[in-house]
Protein backbone atom coordinates (compact mmCIF):
# COMPACT_ATOMS: atom_id res chain seq x y z
CA UNK A 1 0.00 0.00 0.00
CA UNK A 2 1.07 3.49 -0.72
CA UNK A 3 -0.13 5.59 2.20
CA UNK A 4 -2.27 8.64 1.48
CA UNK A 5 0.50 10.61 3.18
CA UNK A 6 2.87 9.48 0.40
CA UNK A 7 0.46 10.29 -2.42
CA UNK A 8 1.94 13.69 -3.27
CA UNK A 9 5.26 12.03 -4.09
CA UNK A 10 3.51 9.46 -6.27
CA UNK A 11 1.66 12.30 -8.01
CA UNK A 12 4.92 14.08 -8.75
CA UNK A 13 6.31 10.86 -10.25
CA UNK A 14 3.13 10.47 -12.30
CA UNK A 15 3.63 13.93 -13.81
CA UNK A 16 7.26 13.02 -14.58
CA UNK A 17 6.17 9.73 -16.14
CA UNK A 18 3.55 11.35 -18.39
CA UNK A 19 5.90 14.22 -19.28
CA UNK A 20 8.55 11.71 -20.36
CA UNK A 21 6.02 9.91 -22.57
CA UNK A 22 3.98 12.80 -23.94
CA UNK A 23 5.62 16.08 -22.94
CA UNK A 24 4.01 18.90 -20.94
CA UNK A 25 0.92 18.81 -23.18
CA UNK A 26 0.28 15.28 -21.96
CA UNK A 27 0.54 16.39 -18.34
CA UNK A 28 -1.89 19.24 -19.02
CA UNK A 29 -4.29 16.75 -20.60
CA UNK A 30 -4.06 14.60 -17.47
CA UNK A 31 -4.84 17.58 -15.25
CA UNK A 32 -7.84 18.41 -17.46
CA UNK A 33 -8.99 14.79 -17.34
CA UNK A 34 -8.84 14.70 -13.54
CA UNK A 35 -10.61 18.06 -13.37
CA UNK A 36 -13.41 16.87 -15.69
CA UNK A 37 -13.92 13.60 -13.86
CA UNK A 38 -12.85 13.42 -10.20
CA UNK A 39 -12.83 17.11 -9.23
CA UNK A 40 -16.03 17.79 -11.14
CA UNK A 41 -17.72 15.10 -9.12
CA UNK A 42 -16.76 16.71 -5.79
CA UNK A 43 -16.22 20.45 -6.18
CA UNK A 44 -18.62 20.64 -9.11
CA UNK A 45 -21.47 19.11 -7.15
CA UNK A 46 -20.72 21.35 -4.16
CA UNK A 47 -20.95 24.59 -6.17
CA UNK A 48 -23.89 23.36 -8.22
CA UNK A 49 -25.81 23.09 -4.98
CA UNK A 50 -24.41 26.00 -2.99
CA UNK A 51 -22.79 28.41 -5.45
CA UNK A 52 -19.74 30.24 -4.06
CA UNK A 53 -20.49 28.71 -0.65
CA UNK A 54 -19.79 25.33 -2.26
CA UNK A 55 -16.14 26.41 -2.60
CA UNK A 56 -16.07 27.08 1.13
CA UNK A 57 -17.58 23.65 1.88
CA UNK A 58 -15.22 21.79 -0.48
CA UNK A 59 -12.02 23.40 0.72
CA UNK A 60 -13.09 23.29 4.39
CA UNK A 61 -12.75 19.51 4.17
CA UNK A 62 -9.63 19.19 2.04
CA UNK A 63 -7.51 21.97 3.55
CA UNK A 64 -8.19 20.72 7.08
CA UNK A 65 -7.53 17.07 6.21
CA UNK A 66 -4.33 18.12 4.46
CA UNK A 67 -3.30 20.03 7.62
CA UNK A 68 -2.66 23.21 5.69
CA UNK A 69 -1.54 26.48 7.21
CA UNK A 70 -4.18 28.74 5.70
CA UNK A 71 -6.79 31.43 5.91
CA UNK A 72 -9.97 31.16 3.92
CA UNK A 73 -12.63 33.83 3.51
CA UNK A 74 -16.10 33.87 1.99
CA UNK A 75 -17.95 37.12 1.33
CA UNK A 76 -21.01 36.24 -0.70
CA UNK A 77 -22.33 39.81 -0.82
CA UNK A 78 -18.93 41.07 -1.87
CA UNK A 79 -18.70 38.18 -4.39
CA UNK A 80 -15.37 36.79 -3.22
CA UNK A 81 -14.02 33.49 -2.00
CA UNK A 82 -10.31 33.54 -1.21
CA UNK A 83 -7.66 31.12 -0.03
CA UNK A 84 -4.47 32.46 1.52
CA UNK A 85 -2.14 29.47 1.73
CA UNK A 86 0.81 30.17 3.97
CA UNK A 87 1.99 26.60 4.36
CA UNK A 88 1.03 24.02 1.75
CA UNK A 89 1.88 20.58 3.17
CA UNK A 90 1.99 19.01 -0.30
CA UNK A 91 4.63 21.42 -1.53
CA UNK A 92 6.47 21.09 1.79
CA UNK A 93 6.59 17.31 1.29
CA UNK A 94 7.84 17.81 -2.26
CA UNK A 95 10.57 20.14 -1.00
CA UNK A 96 11.56 17.67 1.72
CA UNK A 97 12.03 14.99 -0.95
CA UNK A 98 14.23 17.02 -3.26
CA UNK A 99 16.38 13.90 -3.75
CA UNK A 100 13.52 12.50 -5.88
CA UNK A 101 13.92 15.41 -8.29
CA UNK A 102 10.22 16.28 -8.12
CA UNK A 103 8.24 17.48 -11.13
CA UNK A 104 9.25 21.08 -11.70
CA UNK A 105 5.72 22.42 -12.23
CA UNK A 106 4.15 20.31 -9.50
CA UNK A 107 1.95 23.19 -8.32
CA UNK A 108 0.70 23.79 -11.87
CA UNK A 109 -2.09 21.28 -11.39
CA UNK A 110 -3.90 23.48 -8.84
CA UNK A 111 -4.49 26.25 -11.37
CA UNK A 112 -6.05 23.82 -13.85
CA UNK A 113 -7.97 21.40 -11.64
CA UNK A 114 -10.28 23.84 -9.89
CA UNK A 115 -10.83 26.84 -12.17
CA UNK A 116 -11.76 24.55 -15.07
CA UNK A 117 -14.58 22.95 -13.05
CA UNK A 118 -15.80 26.16 -11.48
CA UNK A 119 -16.21 27.93 -14.82
CA UNK A 120 -18.86 25.36 -15.74
CA UNK A 121 -20.87 26.71 -12.82
CA UNK A 122 -20.29 30.43 -13.43
CA UNK A 123 -17.41 30.89 -10.98
CA UNK A 124 -13.92 31.99 -11.99
CA UNK A 125 -10.52 32.44 -10.43
CA UNK A 126 -10.20 36.19 -11.01
CA UNK A 127 -6.83 36.71 -9.37
CA UNK A 128 -3.98 34.70 -7.91
CA UNK A 129 -0.43 34.98 -6.65
CA UNK A 130 1.76 31.97 -7.41
CA UNK A 131 5.03 33.89 -7.06
CA UNK A 132 5.93 32.12 -3.79
CA UNK A 133 4.85 28.54 -4.49
CA UNK A 134 8.41 27.35 -3.95
CA UNK A 135 8.01 28.55 -0.36
CA UNK A 136 4.69 26.67 -0.05
CA UNK A 137 2.66 29.88 -0.26
CA UNK A 138 -0.02 30.96 -2.73
CA UNK A 139 -3.20 33.01 -2.94
CA UNK A 140 -6.32 32.38 -5.02
CA UNK A 141 -9.41 34.57 -5.40
CA UNK A 142 -12.66 33.32 -6.91
CA UNK A 143 -15.92 35.10 -7.79
CA UNK A 144 -19.18 34.60 -9.60
CA UNK A 145 -18.78 35.52 -13.24
CA UNK A 146 -20.81 38.38 -14.71
CA UNK A 147 -23.74 37.08 -16.75
CA UNK B 1 -24.87 36.89 4.85
CA UNK B 2 -21.95 37.58 7.18
CA UNK B 3 -18.43 37.16 5.96
CA UNK B 4 -16.97 33.76 6.88
CA UNK B 5 -13.35 33.38 7.92
CA UNK B 6 -11.46 30.17 8.72
CA UNK B 7 -7.86 30.24 9.85
CA UNK B 8 -5.81 27.16 10.70
CA UNK B 9 -2.23 26.30 11.52
CA UNK B 10 -0.71 23.06 10.27
CA UNK B 11 -0.49 21.79 13.86
CA UNK B 12 -4.27 22.15 14.30
CA UNK B 13 -4.93 19.06 12.19
CA UNK B 14 -3.48 15.63 11.47
CA UNK B 15 -2.20 15.19 7.93
CA UNK B 16 -4.53 12.45 6.75
CA UNK B 17 -6.43 13.22 3.57
CA UNK B 18 -7.78 9.79 2.68
CA UNK B 19 -9.22 11.02 -0.62
CA UNK B 20 -5.61 10.86 -1.83
CA UNK B 21 -6.09 7.07 -2.02
CA UNK B 22 -8.71 7.67 -4.70
CA UNK B 23 -6.43 10.15 -6.47
CA UNK B 24 -3.61 7.62 -6.42
CA UNK B 25 -5.81 4.95 -7.95
CA UNK B 26 -7.12 7.44 -10.53
CA UNK B 27 -3.52 8.07 -11.58
CA UNK B 28 -2.68 4.37 -11.79
CA UNK B 29 -5.86 3.69 -13.75
CA UNK B 30 -5.09 6.52 -16.19
CA UNK B 31 -1.66 5.03 -16.89
CA UNK B 32 -3.14 1.52 -17.14
CA UNK B 33 -5.78 2.56 -19.65
CA UNK B 34 -3.21 4.39 -21.76
CA UNK B 35 -0.10 2.25 -21.43
CA UNK B 36 -1.34 -1.10 -20.16
CA UNK B 37 0.16 -3.32 -17.46
CA UNK B 38 3.70 -2.60 -18.61
CA UNK B 39 3.10 1.14 -18.32
CA UNK B 40 1.78 0.80 -14.75
CA UNK B 41 4.79 -1.34 -13.88
CA UNK B 42 7.16 1.21 -15.38
CA UNK B 43 5.48 4.10 -13.54
CA UNK B 44 5.39 2.37 -10.14
CA UNK B 45 8.95 1.11 -10.53
CA UNK B 46 10.06 4.67 -11.26
CA UNK B 47 8.28 5.81 -8.09
CA UNK B 48 9.80 3.06 -5.93
CA UNK B 49 13.32 3.61 -7.27
CA UNK B 50 13.13 7.32 -6.45
CA UNK B 51 11.18 7.23 -3.19
CA UNK B 52 12.95 4.42 -1.37
CA UNK B 53 16.52 5.71 -1.69
CA UNK B 54 16.72 6.60 2.05
CA UNK B 55 14.97 3.35 3.09
CA UNK B 56 17.41 1.25 1.06
CA UNK B 57 20.27 3.07 2.77
CA UNK B 58 18.66 2.38 6.13
CA UNK B 59 18.19 -1.29 5.25
CA UNK B 60 21.90 -1.57 4.50
CA UNK B 61 22.65 -0.21 7.98
CA UNK B 62 19.93 -1.90 10.05
CA UNK B 63 18.67 -4.87 8.05
CA UNK B 64 15.08 -6.05 7.69
CA UNK B 65 13.92 -4.11 10.76
CA UNK B 66 14.20 -0.93 8.67
CA UNK B 67 11.57 -2.23 6.23
CA UNK B 68 9.45 -3.56 9.09
CA UNK B 69 9.47 -0.15 10.77
CA UNK B 70 8.57 1.58 7.52
CA UNK B 71 5.58 -0.69 6.84
CA UNK B 72 4.44 -0.65 10.46
CA UNK B 73 4.55 3.14 10.44
CA UNK B 74 2.41 3.66 7.34
CA UNK B 75 -0.33 1.47 8.80
CA UNK B 76 -0.07 3.42 12.05
CA UNK B 77 -0.42 6.69 10.16
CA UNK B 78 -3.46 5.23 8.40
CA UNK B 79 -4.88 4.36 11.83
CA UNK B 80 -5.01 0.71 10.78
CA UNK B 81 -2.48 -1.06 13.00
CA UNK B 82 -4.91 -3.98 13.23
CA UNK B 83 -4.78 -4.45 9.47
CA UNK B 84 -1.42 -6.19 9.51
CA UNK B 85 0.40 -8.96 11.33
CA UNK B 86 4.20 -8.85 11.16
CA UNK B 87 6.67 -11.68 11.60
CA UNK B 88 10.33 -10.67 11.58
CA UNK B 89 13.29 -13.04 11.92
CA UNK B 90 16.96 -12.68 11.04
CA UNK B 91 16.30 -13.99 7.55
CA UNK B 92 12.82 -12.86 6.57
CA UNK B 93 10.07 -10.34 7.12
CA UNK B 94 6.56 -11.64 6.55
CA UNK B 95 3.54 -9.35 6.45
CA UNK B 96 -0.01 -10.61 6.59
CA UNK B 97 -2.45 -7.92 5.49
CA UNK B 98 -5.93 -8.59 6.86
CA UNK B 99 -7.39 -5.68 4.93
CA UNK B 100 -6.06 -2.67 3.10
CA UNK B 101 -7.22 0.64 4.65
CA UNK B 102 -6.97 2.30 1.24
CA UNK B 103 -9.29 -0.26 -0.35
CA UNK B 104 -11.62 0.02 2.64
CA UNK B 105 -11.79 3.80 2.30
CA UNK B 106 -12.29 3.75 -1.45
CA UNK B 107 -15.15 1.27 -1.15
CA UNK B 108 -16.74 3.37 1.60
CA UNK B 109 -16.73 6.27 -0.86
CA UNK B 110 -18.36 4.14 -3.55
CA UNK B 111 -15.17 3.79 -5.58
CA UNK B 112 -14.11 0.39 -6.85
CA UNK B 113 -10.31 0.22 -7.00
CA UNK B 114 -8.97 -0.26 -10.51
CA UNK B 115 -7.66 -3.62 -11.65
CA UNK B 116 -4.15 -2.19 -11.39
CA UNK B 117 -4.44 -1.11 -7.74
CA UNK B 118 -2.80 -4.22 -6.30
CA UNK B 119 0.31 -3.29 -8.28
CA UNK B 120 0.84 -0.41 -5.83
CA UNK B 121 1.88 -3.16 -3.42
CA UNK B 122 3.16 -5.92 -5.73
CA UNK B 123 5.34 -3.78 -7.99
CA UNK B 124 6.43 -1.16 -5.46
CA UNK B 125 7.62 -3.67 -2.85
CA UNK B 126 9.17 -5.95 -5.46
CA UNK B 127 11.31 -3.02 -6.58
CA UNK B 128 12.18 -2.16 -2.98
CA UNK B 129 13.29 -5.75 -2.41
CA UNK B 130 15.28 -5.81 -5.64
CA UNK B 131 17.12 -2.60 -4.76
CA UNK B 132 17.90 -4.03 -1.31
CA UNK B 133 19.13 -7.31 -2.81
CA UNK B 134 16.25 -9.22 -1.21
CA UNK B 135 13.81 -11.80 -2.50
CA UNK B 136 10.16 -10.74 -2.60
CA UNK B 137 7.16 -13.04 -2.70
CA UNK B 138 3.53 -12.02 -2.67
CA UNK B 139 0.60 -14.38 -2.55
CA UNK B 140 -2.95 -13.98 -3.80
CA UNK B 141 -4.56 -10.56 -3.49
CA UNK B 142 -8.20 -10.21 -2.49
CA UNK B 143 -9.57 -7.38 -4.60
CA UNK B 144 -12.55 -6.94 -2.27
CA UNK B 145 -10.50 -6.20 0.85
CA UNK B 146 -6.89 -5.83 -0.27
CA UNK B 147 -5.97 -8.76 1.98
CA UNK B 148 -2.76 -10.52 1.01
CA UNK B 149 0.52 -11.89 2.34
CA UNK B 150 4.01 -10.96 1.26
CA UNK B 151 7.56 -11.43 2.41
CA UNK B 152 11.04 -10.01 2.04
CA UNK B 153 13.78 -12.59 2.57
CA UNK B 154 17.56 -12.85 2.40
Amino acid sequence: MISCTEFVLLYSELFKFIDKKEGKDGVMKYWEYISDTYVADLLGKAVEKEGLKGCWDYWSKSLNEEACDFKMTLDEEGNDFSIYMSGCPSKKLINEHAYMQPYEDYCGHCAILYDRVLRNYGIEMYDHDYSKVKDCKCVEHYRRMKK
Amino acid sequence: MAKLVMERKAADNKYLHRDFHISADNGVEYVGNKYGDDGVKEFLTQFAKAYFIPLIKEYKEKGLSAIKNYIENIYKIEEAENAIYINLTNTYLKIKVNYCPAVKYMKEQGKTPSKWYEMTTRVVYAELAKDCGLKFDMGAYDKETGATEYSFSL
